[in-house]
């Protein structure tokens, strides 16, 4: 969807509204600025944790923080990158925590044909040298592979120049083949 | 496995992250602004309004003091009488120290007196960032997130230096020692400028984007950070002779997600000084070390422990070396102006809110 800079700087405007309020103690508004990115941040989570329930917990405790240090956001236009920063980071906060204590399942294991399609296998393949990769290039690949980003707002998401972006994801596209090639 | 090319890698990644997420965030939603509801928040928020009503009554307060003070003339420093400051016996340097407040230039402190800020009288300038001062302190260049401007103290007007592309962190400017060159950091490259606008030459430092960027204080060399923030990699401490020769890394922060900021040579040569952020935390943020380390790189010490910030990455703050080289400002944006002494052994907090202190050369 194309916006305008018109549509923009409106856009711009009412965030910093939502922002200030949300700042200054109004959950009204902190409801309203989360509303419309909760949802990607939840998927963001969810791709790279591989786990709705810990993708779950990261979401909630990335916008719980994001609430408790509001008051200390200077600028109002980098919202979007702190809140990311934030959801990652306790992303990577978890799989740490989970290569501590690693989950062993010992029920719930599927009997039916244990042959999966040549395409499920390939997927199955690639997401499993996408959960070997680092959080930040399993973080770029997201926004660009599942969200469907421009160059230029993943650049705004990460707060980097739009050259630098691209030299990272395309280093991490080389990280996804070579942990394809190492599972190979 | 079949699986080789670039484009169907992409389309599996594409399917794969698609099966694996689902996004209903409603009632997420409602909970999470439960638990807002009960949650109390850090920190005042003084600048809570929009950013052109924070101008608007930024500039309303600054004319009305400059009309108690009797004065609308621009380009003057309105210092105090200086007063014994029992607090600071270490730190008399007869210098002022310019800093930033919600990135804007508008203040002076006296360090030799009583630390008490002084407003400086210049018009209210956009937000602004590293600031660096001419040598004969009568003009400062400063970054704003498209382009560098260089101020002048007496008339009060700037004058834009060069474009940036519009990035973050923005453009760094660092005057040389001998006020011939100014050095502006381009993504990963350094130019190096005239203060007329126009450009010498070009050097090549790092892939990733610069950060901080200082001067040897003989201009022989040049240090600078690369930035480490936002792609969760750690940055590096560069050091490279001004022609480009002898170019070498100096030091690693600690781990990945860290970043080396706020850098500042020592007036005497022997130390470069950085703050490094050594681990991000949801809860308390950032953790900050004041490091030094000497430019062959073989002598690297904590000077101090900076304590937290919960800043974003890009502001965590600057660091200025006193011309006496006994004291470093640290600023740290919505904590406040901290002068460290350069042996670590002390630190004072002078004012609230201040972020980018530039050292001031005594005209």
């Amino acid at each position: 969807m194309e916006v305008s800079d018109n549509a923009r700087g409106r856009a711009l405007i009412t965030d910093g509204t939502l922002i200030a309020r949300a700042g200054s103690g109004d959950t009204d508004a902190f409801a309203d600025l989360l509303a419309p990115r909760l949802e990607r941040l939840w998927r963001t989570a969810q791709a790279i944790l591989g786990n709705e329930a810990d993708a779950r917990d990261a979401t909630q405790d990335a916008c719980l923080s994001a609430w408790t240090h509001l008051p200390r956001l200077r600028d109002e236009a980098r919202f979007d990158a702190w809140l990311n920063r934030v959801l990652v980071n306790r992303c990577r906060d978890m799989l740490r925590s989970r290569n501590r204590s690693r989950e062993i399942v010992l029920d719930g294991i599927d009997l039916r044909d244990p042959r999966p399609s040549p395409d499920a296998a390939d997927t199955a393949s690639v997401l499993a040298a996408f959960d070997r990769l680092s959080v930040a290039d399993r973080h770029i690949l997201v926004l660009h592979h599942l969200h469907d980003r421009p160059l230029t707002e993943i650049a705004s998401t990460l707060g980097i120049p739009v050259g630098t972006a691209k030299s990272r994801l395309h280093t991490a596209r080389r990280a996804l083949e070579r942990a394809l090639e190492a599972q190979a | 496995m079949t699986i080789h090319r670039t484009h169907d890698v992409g389309e599996l990644l594409k399917r794969g992250l698609s099966e694996r997420t689902a996004g209903d965030g409603d009632e997420m939603l409602a909970s999470i602004v439960r638990a807002a509801a009960t949650t109390p928040q850090r920190g005042a928020r003084p600048w809570a309004l929009p950013i052109s009503r924070r101008l608007l009554v930024i500039g309303a307060v600054a004319l009305l003091l400059a009309a108690l003070a009797g004065t609308l003339a621009v380009g003057r420093f309105l210092l105090p009488e200086p007063a014994p400051n029992p607090r600071l016996p270490a730190y008399h340097h007869n210098g002022v120290i310019v800093v930033t407040r919600d990135g804007i230039p508008r203040e002076v402190v006296d360090i030799g007196a009583d630390a008490t800020a002084a407003r400086f009288d210049l018009p209210p300038l956009p937000p602004i960032s590293r600031i660096s001062w001419s040598p004969d302190g009568m003009q400062f260049a400063y970054a704003r997130p498209d382009s560098i401007w260089i101020a002048d103290v007496a008339s009060g007007t700037s004058r834009r230096l060069t474009d940036c592309a519009s990035q973050f962190p923005p453009c760094v400017p660092a005057w040389s020692s001998d006020g011939r060159e100014i050095a502006v950091s381009r993504g990963g490259h350094i130019e190096f400028m005239n203060p007329d606008g126009t450009s010498v030459a070009r050097l090549s430092v790092s892939v990733s984007t610069i950060y901080a960027l200082a001067w040897s204080p003989d201009g022989s060399q040049l240090a600078a950070a690369t930035d480490g923030f936002t792609a969760f990699d750690s940055s590096t401490l560069y050091v490279v002779q001004r022609d480009g020769s002898d170019f070498r890394a100096l030091a690693d922060a600690a781990a990945p997600g860290t970043a080396i900021v706020g850098l500042a040579w020592a007036p005497d040569g022997s130390r470069i000084a950085y703050i490094n952020t050594t681990t991000w935390n949801a809860q308390s943020g950032y953790t900050l070390s004041l490091v030094g380390i000497d430019p062959a790189g073989s002598h690297r010490e904590v000077i101090a422990d900076a304590g937290a910030c919960f800043c974003l990455g890009f502001n965590v703050g600057g660091l200025a070396w006193a011309p006496d080289g006994k004291v470093l400002a640290l600023g740290k944006p919505g904590e406040g102006l901290f002068l460290i002494a350069a042996d670590g052994s002390t630190a004072h907090k002078v004012a609230d809110e201040w972020e980018f202190p530039a050292w001031r050369p005594v005209p």
